[in-house]
């Protein structure tokens, strides 16, 4: 691309100018003056003359006078080129030193002459920019050896002169990275003056992955910044800033535009995204005060075009996605074969309502029922729910404007069909961006997006409501369909036939609609600019789920009902703040305040009704059941109030120093409404100082610190409040004998605790920035200390406190994380060959440092018997990482009698079963056996990106690894032990332990378990590490001169193109139990039937007019 | 001032407004203290919280009562469906087992509720007098009966009074009182209670003064103090109360609250509650299976509990384990009982079959039938969570009479005990017999008649006492308790175990051990969750 095409026409200078201005800096005069002819002056913009400040007086004057004028009052010479204005410092070069001319062309990688690009000996204030043809000439001492080119929107280019005195250019178009803008709290910063931790991501190199969710696309993109999904369409996902935190709510805070989001990024386009910067340390982070302490994510959209005519965006990609890696459950005879197995290692004699009676053979018979409908068959339940299942994705953005205003708009169409049969994801958005300059004093405008998006999903990674589980668990010899064409029904065990259950819950829709946006104004006074915003994010909810009649033998719905949630949430956020920015001399101030006032309110309603008439969707309302009418509804609110100050200041752009403070008030925590978190940085960049001479080799560094303070309140609304209120689970009761009646009581809410305060995360950061051969290598390495105190804990009772409220909300011990970061990016151009290579590297170590309240942090047992048959696999203790698994530590198989004799704990034990250690060596296997036996945390994560391009062909790979995390295969609880007989097993049991195959890990199968193998143990403890080609892409941009104005690249993409692994399981990248609970942080990183990885094949394009 | 005035200004913005939820000084008024005593009723069910899973702490004891003892296996869908319930069955019970801790949860849910209750009550300014001294021993009357079942199942338990008021007063040792203390204070919560209550109550619900008699009754029986136990049930024998003419009507949910009933926890179902938590939720997994019912199959009768209701010639138990055949005498108890194959079901019409039974394998045949409300009832859901309007009998006088009987024989008056025991036979004789579906004949082959000749001896006057609690009570969640009252819960289990292993594959490695398993543990919860050494574990854990 070629964004200096325009004509350079001649322009009536007719402008009139007026000017009356005391001590202003030269970049404010040039501003004034662009204000008012539309002309661009041309300069490298971190040029000092810049700061200087001048006084200047000019009435109505035309364009060149005014330069004239300028002329007498500055160093400079000006050149009009078109309608920008070529600036020109006029330098004082030492005379006595021998000098020789340099002259030549730079031209952009289309050819086109760049008029305006700087030229210039690096370390010496030596340079000129290019004029109207692109042509420069330039003085330099004899001895230089290398100029360099830099010209906004391209690469830097350095040149070797040795022997040389005219050289030809070809700049490389790039947004280089130090000139790159970066979003901050409240405001943006360069990135090379950004002393704190913050990571980013250019949009454009994840925006065509085929994803709905835009915090998936980030996996492995940027160092400390770990994503975790449950890959099901428009599904959950949690971001992890630098490791988790604290026990509770890991999750950071997402701001989009300036605006605090309460409902997630599902339903935002990502193609809408200009921006993506995560901010990682309290320096960058403490802004934002009490919801900080898990890290920012802040994402801006796209804004308008300064251009006059229309840039037209249109992208789309479709393709195919696939589930692999599936594993292979047994056929209806081999689940027969082991179950006899299984009898006859129990010295029994096998029988079964199903396989029949023969000691010998397990038989399958004709019919599965006697009315004989239902006949046997042997069918992969797991393979037979899924399916090739499309994705497509269309965007069109227009994008218009002038220096007055510009404004951006976009539809965005997103369609993606579950790889699980009848699920899927899909979302209509529309964005309008627009801001326009009123006055020279004013701006006003507006970020809005409306989406609306539509799901069917289904339960993943549960033990109980899982279908991906309950595949594995389906009985292979069940028909899909029955002769009557019904869904086969199970007669061995309680699991509904899995595409029965997909298929009558398709049509179980949650429909989110959703506003979100700001508007603004900013005015300018001088130096201050004051900046008031109003966001809103409002969500409204809609699900009806219908579950109609079925008869499938074992299960079975004999009334149909039909359940709708209405609900809908809101949230303002009034944000004001003040900013002054004046430069004295080298001494840079930007100062910042502000206030911000926030209100959240949600509201549910509910109802049900059972026995419809029909089950047609047209009758799928609650009007038209018949019976027993229920409803519910309640509502919630929180706000917060808060003040914040920040002080950036900085010395020559040498030494730079932040300053931060926020105060924040809540309505969560009533005796304690008020915290304070402050935060500092201070940078070096060493590359500005004069001793700093290394050539090119080693062209950038700077060295930063920081410290601050981020807070985390966030508990239940009302943790503080002691109340009694009514829960028709529990607190009502027939006192009068009625059997369809009940008298309404009051419980305890909760159990309070008034004093409850913040959690305050203190965390410091060093943090180093490198740039070699001409910054195209460059290096960011840091490393962090991140303490959290009075972490928010919901502390169990005392058991004797009983049930209904099982804990409180206290604050209570530490959490500590170090880790380091490493991002190396490399990027280079040979020729018609370019090629970039990035790499990330993080490593965290989690430890829970203190715990006053308890020995040990578990899920609760209320959650337990869904979430994991009741097994206590995980717990958060002291000196260990949160979520670390914990049981019996397996040691193998008993391999003999004498070995289980030898032994001697385990007399229940035969030859085949687990042996497990005596921890404690007290000569008893019991309870107190159990240890830590794996943590979910990996010791390393890798994100590695590789970039090619060939001339109009580029190429891009993604690999992301993880390393030394151990995996919790709770799956095996129900597919490889035979005392859950009834339901289906994993294959790998053909290889189990017999008299016959003695070598094998897999340990004999008994019905009765009397050595209790399904135990929770680190035999289902494994390896989770991993190395993935995330993604693969190649495309072809067609030259421009095929297509005339049209700029269109075609591209192919895989994703998930293969996993190296050594884990069992469908896929390593587990996460969390669920995106939902509060416990799911104290429950990492084990599979109950996760909903499977897809590999997706697109095509897709991007064209651009 | 005015520097208060301001920040109370700008926390105005942060007050935090709570939506349906009573604020403490509310509560003291006399119609909210009404409700504060409702919830502490209504977590007698076991539900006490928004979890599913109430059958690991059900009101029944259909687990801790039956399925330990020689009536029931646990069920369901192979020995790892629930395993949990498996592990208890095979006395491989742990600290760590769910339902040790959700049954802990739910007793002490209500007895912190009581305690609440009681504060509420106290410090109530404008209650009426006398109404507050009624609810006071209602609540003291709840009190008593959470704690005698912690007690019979974790023996040595902490106590706390309402005296409690933070959280951390409720991290209390389980060996600040001793087991003669403990029972001291359950009996004072009775007495109070029996000293107020009213002899009739104009809610079915609430214990009257007869309740209170009757569970002092039983609070001496458990301490073996046999006159106090004998004398107390006086005054319940001669009551309102008396036993209901049909054995089988009794189990009818609409007849829930009928003059046998002493105290039930009361169940209601279609009352507007979604989950219909309000009925037999701890129950929920009992349902038999077949074409009416949804097949989860748990509780299911063991064969050597179908034994026992062989009789002779004469219509006396048989007291034989053998295998009972078609054509054996029974005692007709057994088909109201149990649901066996080739027997009428209920009122349903069909024939109960093997194949109802869940995992017949494993299992076997039978399935429960007592508690099981016909399919046809309104009192009956038809849908998840399958549970029913019938009540659970806490105390009946049937039970009674057999309490009475078992303390008179202790204090040799064998003829008082006998007269006792036919009156529980003769009500069975008298009740309209199981009949095969045309209703032309009975469905197999009853036979009960009356001890009619003297009891020789204390010990044969003791077994058949003890047989009789056996046959009318059996699956109503007493079995175990007994048997570890009558310190025989060893010498029976083992015996049982050592035959019925040979029928049924999943006791295999079932051991009982003596001076452990007659107890469950203390939760391993809450010794981790109090200060390291306040709690002592039971004997063997």
């Amino acid at each position: 691309g070629n964004n200096n095409q325009n004509t350079f026409n001649k322009i009536e200078i007719s402008e009139k100018i007026n000017l009356n201005l005391k001590n202003s800096s030269i970049e404010r005069v040039f501003e004034l003056i662009e204000a008012q002819s539309k002309r661009r002056f041309i300069y490298r913009s971190d040029q000092h003359f810049l700061k200087e400040n001048i006084s200047i007086n000019i009435n109505n004057a035309n364009i060149k006078e005014t330069l004239t004028e300028l002329e007498k009052l500055t160093s400079l010479e000006f050149k009009i080129a078109g309608d920008g204005i070529l600036v020109k410092e006029i330098v004082n070069t030492n005379s006595t030193q021998q000098q020789r001319k340099i002259s030549g062309t730079i031209r952009d990688n289309s050819g086109t002459p760049v008029p305006g690009a700087n030229v210039f000996v690096a370390g010496t204030n030596i340079g000129t920019p290019t004029d109207f043809d692109g042509n420069f000439v330039l003085n330099v001492p004899i001895d230089t050896e290398t100029i360099s080119v830099t010209f906004m929107g391209f690469k830097r280019a350095d040149i070797d002169i040795v022997g040389k005195t005219e050289i030809s250019i070809s700049l490389e178009e790039d947004t280089n990275m130090l000139e790159q803008i970066v979003v901050v709290g409240y405001g943006t910063e360069k990135r090379e003056n950004i002393t704190a931790a913050i990571s980013t991501v250019d949009p454009e190199e994840i925006k065509s992955l085929p994803k709905a969710n835009v915090a998936e696309m980030l996996q492995g993109r940027m160092p400390g910044v770990q994503v975790m999904s449950d890959n099901r369409p428009g599904g959950g996902t949690s971001i992890r800033v630098r490791g988790f935190s604290t026990i509770n709510n890991n999750d950071p805070l997402v701001v989009i535009d300036g605006v605090p989001t309460s409902n997630g990024l599902s339903s935002i386009n990502p193609q809408d995204i200009e921006s993506i910067q995560v901010l990682k340390d309290a320096a960058s982070s403490s802004i934002y005060g009490s919801r900080a302490a898990n890290g920012v994510v802040v994402i801006t959209t796209k804004k308008g075009a300064r251009k006059d005519s229309f840039v037209v965006n249109f992208d789309g990609y479709a393709g195919l996605q696939t589930a692999i890696n599936l594993p292979r459950m047994l056929n209806a005879q081999q689940y027969g074969d082991l179950l006899w197995q299984a009898y006859k290692n129990d010295g029994q004699t096998p029988a079964h309502d199903i396989y029949g009676n023969n000691p010998n053979q397990a038989q399958i018979p004709e019919w599965l029922n006697t009315e004989q409908t239902l006949p046997s068959s042997d069918v992969d339940w797991v393979a037979e729910i899924m399916q090739p299942a499309f994705i497509q994705n269309y965007n069109v953005s227009i994008q218009k404007g002038s220096e007055k205003g510009q404004h951006s708009f976009s539809l965005g169409y997103y369609d993606q069909e579950g790889v699980v049969k009848h699920t899927g994801f899909s979302r209509y958005s529309a964005r309008f961006n627009s801001n326009y300059k009123v006055t020279d004093w004013l701006t006003i405008g507006e970020n809005f997006t409306g989406s609306y998006t539509e799901e069917v999903s289904v339960g993943t990674n549960s033990s109980l409501g899982s279908i991906i589980y309950d595949s594995f668990q389906f009985p292979s010899i069940v028909p899909v369909k029955d002769l009557n064409g019904e869904f086969g029904g199970n007669p061995i065990n309680d699991v509904g036939n899995p595409l029965g259950n997909l298929y009558r819950a398709k049509d179980n829709k949650r429909k989110n609609v959703r506003a979100f946006g700001n508007a603004f104004a900013a005015l300018n006074f001088g130096d201050f600019t004051f900046k008031s915003s109003f966001g809103l994010d409002y969500n409204n909810f809609n699900y009806r789920g219908f579950s109609p009649v079925y008869d499938e033998i074992l299960s079975q719905n004999t009334i149909n009902s039909l359940s709708t949630q209405n609900s809908y949430n809101y949230q303002f956020t009034f944000t004001n703040t003040l900013n002054y920015a004046k430069s004295f001399g080298n001494h840079n101030l930007d100062v910042l305040l502000g206030q911000e006032a926030i209100e959240y309110y949600n509201e549910n309603f509910s109802a049900s009704r059972q026995n419809f008439l029909y089950e047609d969707l047209n009758f799928r309302y609650l009007s038209f059941g018949t019976e027993n009418q229920l409803n519910a509804g309640n509502a919630g609110e929180w706000k917060l109030n808060s003040y914040f100050g920040r002080v950036n200041y900085n010395f020559d752009e040498k030494y730079l120093l932040t300053a931060t403070v926020r105060r924040d008030g809540t309505s969560r925590l009533a005796n304690n409404n008020w915290g304070t978190f402050p935060a500092f940085s201070a940078g070096w960049r060493v590359d500005k100082e004069n001793f700093f001479d290394f050539g090119n080799g080693f062209t950038n560094m700077m060295i930063r610190a920081s410290w601050g303070q981020t807070g985390n309140q966030q508990v239940p609304s009302y943790s503080t409040v002691d109340s009694y209120s009514n829960n028709n689970n529990y607190s009502d009761y027939a006192i009068d004998g009625g059997q369809n009646s009940v008298s309404t009581g009051l419980a305890q809410t909760r159990v309070p605790n008034a004093d409850l305060q913040w959690e305050t995360t203190t965390q410091t950061s060093l943090g180093v920035d490198l740039g070699f051969f001409n910054n195209k290598l460059s290096i960011t390495a840091e490393v962090y200390k991140k303490v959290t105190d009075d972490i928010l804990v919901y502390n169990a009772v005392p058991l004797t406190f009983g049930g209904t409220n099982d804990g409180q909300w206290i604050n209570d011990g530490s959490m500590e994380n170090k880790g380091y970061e490493l991002n190396f990016k490399f990027r280079d151009q040979k020729g018609d060959f370019g090629y970039d290579l990035g790499l990330n590297v993080t490593g965290y170590k989690n430890e829970l440092k203190e715990l006053y309240s308890v020995a040990y942090l578990g899920i609760p047992s209320s959650s337990l018997h869904s979430v994991n048959f009741d097994q206590e696999i995980s717990r958060s203790t002291v000196g260990e990482p949160i979520a670390s698994f914990f049981g019996y530590q397996a040691a193998g198989l008993f391999r003999s009698q004498q070995e289980v004799d030898a032994y001697g704990l385990q007399p229940d034990a035969q030859p085949g079963d687990i042996k497990f250690e005596d921890v404690n060596n007290d000569g008893v296997i019991d309870d107190k056996d159990r240890t830590f036996i794996g943590s979910p945390h990996p010791d390393v994560v890798i994100g590695f990106n590789v970039n090619l391009n060939y001339k109009n062909f580029d190429l891009g790979m993604f690999f992301n690894a993880s390393i030394g995390n151990d995996l919790y295969n709770l799956t095996k609880y129900k597919t490889q032990f035979f005392n859950q007989s009834a339901y289906n097993k994993d294959s790998s049991l053909l290889g189990a332990w017999t008299p016959a195959n003695p070598d094998a890990d897999i340990p004999r199968l008994s019905l009765d378990d009397p050595n209790n193998n399904i135990r929770p143990s680190s035999y289902y403890v494994e390896d989770g590490s991993y190395l993935k080609l995330n993604n693969l892409q190649v495309g072809y941009t067609i030259p421009a001169s095929v297509l005339g104005d049209l700029n269109l690249r075609v591209y192919a993409q895989a994703s998930n193109v293969f996993t190296i692994t050594d884990y069992s399981g469908m896929t390593p990248e587990i996460g969390l139990q669920n995106y939902s609970s509060s416990s799911r942080n104290l429950d990492i990183g084990v599979d109950r039937g996760i909903y499977p990885p897809s590999r997706t094949f697109v095509f897709g394009f991007n064209l651009k007019f | 001032t005015i520097v208060i005035s301001s920040t109370s200004c700008s926390n105005d913005y942060l007050e935090e407004v709570t939506y349906g939820e009573v604020s403490p000084d509310e509560m003291t008024k006399p119609a909210n203290v009404e409700r504060a005593i409702i919830s502490a009723y209504s977590v007698l069910n076991g539900q006490f919280d928004g979890a599913s899973n109430a059958y690991n702490s059900p009101a029944s004891n259909w687990s801790f009562g039956d399925v330990v003892s020689d009536d029931a296996y646990k069920g369901g869908g192979g020995t790892g469906d629930q395993n949990n319930i498996h592990q208890m069955e095979i006395f491989n019970t742990l600290p760590t087992t769910i339902d040790v801790e959700r049954k802990w949860m739910a007793l002490y849910e209500g007895v912190k509720r009581v305690n609440e209750a009681m504060r509420l009550l106290a410090a109530s300014e404008n209650f009426d007098t006398n109404l507050k001294a009624q609810r006071k021993a209602e609540l003291q009357f709840l009190r008593g009966h959470f704690y005698f079942e912690l007690k019979k199942i974790y023996n040595h338990i902490p106590y706390i009074d309402e005296t409690a008021e933070t959280v951390n007063d409720y991290a209390k040792s389980n060996t600040e009182f001793t087991s003669e203390e403990l029972w001291g204070k359950i009996e004072a919560d009775f007495q109070a209670a029996y000293n107020v209550l009213p002899v009739t109550q104009e809610d079915a619900g609430r214990p009257t003064k007869i309740a209170a008699k009757a569970y002092l009754a039983k609070t001496y029986l458990f301490q073996e103090k046999w006159q106090m136990a004998f004398d107390a049930t006086t005054e319940v024998v001669n009551s309102n109360y008396g036993l209901m003419d049909d054995f089988q009507e009794l189990f009818l949910p609409e007849n829930d609250n009928n003059k046998e009933i002493i105290f039930a926890v009361q169940h209601s179902i279609n009352d507007g509650q979604p989950s219909n938590y309000n009925g037999s939720i701890g129950d929920r997994l009992l349902a038999p299976g077949g074409p009416f019912y949804s097949q989860y199959g748990f509780h299911r009768p063991s064969q050597n509990l179908v034994n026992a209701y062989k009789v002779t010639a004469n219509g006396l138990p048989a007291n034989s384990n053998e295998n009972l055949k078609e054509t054996d005498l029974v005692d007709p108890r057994i088909d109201i009982t149990i649901g066996r194959p080739g027997v009428p079901y209920k009122d349903l019409g069909v024939l109960y079959e093997a194949n109802w039974a869940r995992d017949l394998a494993t299992y076997g045949e039978f399935s429960p039938k007592k508690r099981i409300v016909s399919a046809n009832s309104s009192f009956h859901l038809e849908v998840w969570p399958y549970v029913s309007a019938l009540n659970y009998y806490i105390l009946r006088y049937g039970e009674v009479l057999l309490w009475r009987a078992e303390a008179a024989v202790e204090i040799g008056q064998l003829e008082v005990a006998r007269t006792l025991i036919n009156q529980i036979r003769n009500r069975a004789k008298n009740t309209a017999y199981v009949k095969t579906l045309d209703g032309s004949a009975n469905a197999a082959n009853y036979s009960i008649e009356l001890y009619n000749s003297v009891w020789s001896n204390q010990e044969q006057a003791r077994e058949a006492v003890r047989m009789e609690s056996r046959l009318e009570l059996a699956l109503e969640g007493h079995r175990f308790f007994n048997l570890v009252r009558w310190k025989k819960a060893d010498e029976i289990i083992s015996k049982y175990l050592e035959v019925e292993k040979t029928r049924r594959t999943h006791l295999s490695n079932a051991s009982f051990i003596e001076g452990k398993n007659e107890y469950w543990p203390i939760p391993q919860a809450y010794i981790d969750g109090v200060d390291a050494g306040l709690v002592t574990q039971n004997n063997g854990y």
